[in-house]
């Protein structure tokens, strides 16, 4: 009695193209299972970033230095002080925050208002998280103008 | 020529492959509304957006804003902030003052300061004070939208409510 034939052992060759489209079908599922996890996990790092972003305008929406104690109300005499970059710094160290950033306070009434700090060389092609805030900037003699809180974060160490 | 036993074979592993691409299509389209909603703003980051934005938008201050009074031009001397200006206007107009009265001088000023700070969304701005006394500005208001609002006091002492709402389109 032959043990195999063309069906070769236990039929083996007719259950191949089966056992292939079953392959076909569980790999494309797992594939599906993996780009989930991926999206799940860098969604998870995103907001987690962009959190971290968040508590950074948080911080300087409330500084006492720079806001004269008017939360949101930034002193354009203030922001104009060469010290201002480096207590912006000294605040808010990269180190800390565990990214690289780029701050900008502008006016939107047109004015040329613009402070910015920057603490490193912006990478191109990285990942960036920018996150704004609506402000304001006094200007002198109590007039008080619309503004923009703008930070630009990168090199995100976790 | 494939025998019966394997036909068979073949036939389930159709159905199952059917069944696996159904499946995987759920997964991936859920994989891509997870990367779409990263990308989006969340409601709390709207609603904190909002929130700061009427607090910005009060407390800027306008010069000379203007409006008229029948056929005779009113002009606010010197500057108030926008929160005065708004509690005025409320007065003005549960004082029977049209809020047609009240253009590009007076309301065209403030919407100038509020699409400055809106970033890109849409806004209104409606104010009520006592009496069922309300106007708005900005255009009507969608079913999906954040909201903030303040209390103030009004010149005789009544509370007024400013509520701003945004929304993206």
């Amino acid at each position: 009695m032959p043990r195999w034939g063309r069906g070769g052992v236990g039929g083996f060759t007719e259950e191949l193209p089966a056992m292939l489209v079953v392959l076909v079908a569980v790999s494309l599922f797992v594939a599906s299972l993996a780009t989930a996890h991926s999206s799940f996990v860098e969604r998870e790092r995103w907001l987690d970033r962009r959190e971290s972003v968040s508590s950074v305008l948080g911080l300087l929406w409330s500084d006492q230095e720079l806001t004269e104690g008017h939360a949101g109300m930034y002193d354009a005499m203030t922001l104009a002080d060469e010290n201002s970059t480096s207590y912006v710094v000294s605040i808010l160290s990269p180190a800390v925050l565990g990214f690289q950033y780029r701050l900008e306070i502008t006016s939107l009434d047109g004015k040329d208002l613009n402070f910015t700090v920057e603490t490193g060389q912006r990478p191109t092609g990285k990942p960036t998280v920018v996150e704004s805030s609506p402000c304001n900037i006094l200007v002198g003699q109590g007039h008080v103008e619309p503004g923009l809180v703008r930070i630009t974060a990168w090199g995100f160490v976790r | 020529m494939m025998d019966r036993r394997g036909q068979s074979a073949l036939f389930d592993a159709m159905a199952f492959l059917v069944i696996m691409l159904v499946a995987s299509t759920v997964v991936f389209a859920y994989a891509g509304a997870l990367r779409r909603d990263a990308e989006t703003s969340t409601t709390a980051g709207e609603m904190a957006h909002t929130q700061e934005m009427l607090v910005a938008l009060l407390r800027c201050t306008v010069a000379n804003a203007s409006y008229t009074d029948g056929a005779e031009p009113v002009v606010h001397s010197g500057e108030a902030s926008v929160e005065i200006l708004l509690l005025e206007e409320l007065a003005l107009v549960g004082g029977g003052l049209s809020n047609e009265s009240f253009g590009a001088g007076y309301n065209g000023r403030i919407a100038t300061i509020a699409a400055s700070l809106a970033e890109g969304r849409t806004w209104t701005l409606v104010c009520s004070g006592p009496g069922s006394v309300s106007f708005s500005v900005g255009p009507e208001l969608p079913e999906e939208r954040s909201a903030a609002s303040v209390q103030a006091a009004m010149g005789d002492g009544a509370r007024a409510g400013i509520t701003l709402y945004t929304w993206r389109e």
